[in-house]
């Protein structure tokens, strides 16, 4: 708990500074690590707290970004649809989950590319994807902030509640689990629950920051990236976050000279992971 | 209380269990029997772990085969595994209070978890993450963690494999506490001795057959 404090108070201090450099770059940039670091942190619940290591956590992000863009009212049936597509796909086991997950997401961003409706007669949608109006950087990033604070704090409360020893058991062994009384179906499901939640609503921000949103929402970097950015800092619930922040730092940096040095970030983390999770469970314990 | 009624149970073409029949009204009953001869598979089918091909298993008046293991715990059966199945990433007390967490709150299971602690001896290790337990103590928090759910009926899967003389002392007193607490259990054990004093009834087990001991 002590370490979960710590861990709070860093991402407050993160999460300040741009308010006192009051530069609207460094808030803009800001803003997409912070979104990117929800998205992250529900990954991190997922895999972390419940055990099932998902790359498909662009499918609940991307789709509440286009169902806001499209119909507001669609958005619980996205949701659901992210729930139903996750429970699904456990169905083929824990080692499974993380093959299957991959090739659901890349089905996806294949498939968003044929998305189009027609709007008094005109088709949108498709490669160029949907508008909607922005709500501005700085309170995009109160926003995206507020909600990354709310849900690293919910995490924490969850972890030392009932709930989270129930989801912890069924992580580390199922059958023992069962064996006690735990529905481990149940237990499965509402883990889902929570992390398709933080993930929609890291959509959401997105699309209220962003003003739009594609294909490019669904694409193999964003499926990867909160695995990568939860190697890149470790096995804390900071990592997501720290992780984040670096791999959007290090896409601005050098944006001008090599516009995809992000990609070589991953690879780099993809090559080493091996090595970085032997690093970060020894520094654990 | 329980009774099996020509239970079989066939892995791979090989038969496991042979129309077993069996019946506990009440107390500690042993099974004891050579490895292989079917015991560990006879208590994962009470617990659901297995399902038997063909036969009943009748618990206080109900038929409980094929049902789901959450399903026959909550119905007050629980099991303690012959290989010990911590929550390896809990503490000791947190692995204890999970069980409780269904019935209690979680001020309350940690109190009454507490109390298991003390019952089995691992007071003094209620912060200590379940993973750096010994051999013994992972024994006592199996049959902690299986108390916590507060079973009518615990199965104890070989409780004094891989012990030493102190541990498997240690376990023995524990069952005989558990039975003083008036719940009844069936414990198995590949040899008669170990069981002597601990059990009210004896069955031997060989392939696939029981049949009530000496």
């Amino acid at each position: 708990m002590v370490a979960l404090k710590k861990d709070f108070i860093l991402i407050l201090t993160i999460l300040l500074l741009p308010l006192l450099l009051r530069s609207s770059f460094v808030v803009s940039v800001a803003t997409i690590a912070v979104i990117y670091s929800i998205l992250s942190l529900s990954w991190f619940f997922m895999e972390k707290e419940a055990g099932w290591a998902s790359l498909a956590h662009s499918i609940p992000f991307g789709i509440a970004a286009y169902a806001l863009a499209i119909n507001p009212t669609l958005l619980i049936l996205a949701f659901l649809l992210s729930l139903l597509l996750f429970a699904a796909l456990s169905l083929s086991g824990r080692e499974k989950f993380v093959f299957t997950s991959f090739i659901t997401a890349v089905v996806f961003w294949y498939l968003s590319h044929y998305i189009t409706l027609s709007v008094n007669g005109e088709i949108v949608g498709g490669e160029e994807g949907f508008s909607f109006q922005s709500i501005g950087i700085w309170e995009s990033y109160l926003l995206s902030s507020s909600m990354l604070l709310l849900f690293f704090a919910s995490f924490a409360l969850i972890r030392k509640s009932g709930l989270g020893l129930k989801i912890e058991a069924v992580r580390d062994d199922e059958i023992a689990a069962r064996s006690i009384g735990i529905d481990a179906f149940k237990i499965r499901i509402v883990s889902f629950t929570i992390s398709v939640i933080t993930a929609t609503v890291a959509g959401l921000c997105y699309l209220l920051y962003f003003g739009h949103v594609s294909p490019e929402i669904f694409s193999v970097e964003v499926a990867l990236l909160p695995f990568v950015a939860s190697l890149i800092a470790g096995n804390r619930w900071l990592s997501p976050v720290v992780g984040s922040y670096t791999v959007v730092i290090v896409s601005r940096a050098f944006s001008g000279i090599l516009p995809e040095a992000h990609l070589l970030l991953y690879a780099a983390v993809l090559i080493l992971s091996p090595k970085l999770k032997g690093w970060w469970s020894a520094s654990v314990d | 209380m329980l009774q099996l009624i020509d239970v079989s149970k066939v892995y791979n073409g090989n038969v496991v269990l042979r129309s077993i029949n069996f019946k506990l009204e009440s107390g500690f009953a042993g099974i004891y029997g050579p490895n292989g001869s079917g015991k560990s598979t006879m208590l994962k089918i009470i617990a659901g772990i297995e399902r038997p091909d063909c036969g009943r298993v009748v618990f206080e008046g109900k038929d409980i085969a094929g049902k789901a293991p959450e399903e026959i715990a909550k119905m007050g059966i629980s099991i303690v595994y012959q290989i010990p199945r911590p929550f390896k990433n809990m503490t000791v007390l947190e692995n204890v209070a999970t069980p409780f967490l269904l019935r209690k709150s979680y001020r309350e299971a940690i109190e009454s978890a507490m109390e298991i602690c003390e019952f089995v001896g691992l007071r003094n290790k209620v912060n200590l993450k379940a993973g750096m337990l010994s051999q013994g103590e992972l024994r006592l928090l199996e049959i902690g963690r299986a108390l916590a759910t507060q079973p009518k009926l615990m199965l104890l899967d070989e409780p004094f494999s891989g012990l030493d003389v102190e541990n498997a002392k240690r376990v023995r007193r524990i069952l005989r506490k558990i039975k003083r607490e008036g719940v009844d259990a069936i414990v198995t054990a590949h040899r008669m001795k170990l069981l002597r004093d601990v059990v009210d009834i004896s069955y031997e087990m060989r392939g696939g057959r029981i049949a009530e001991g000496r």
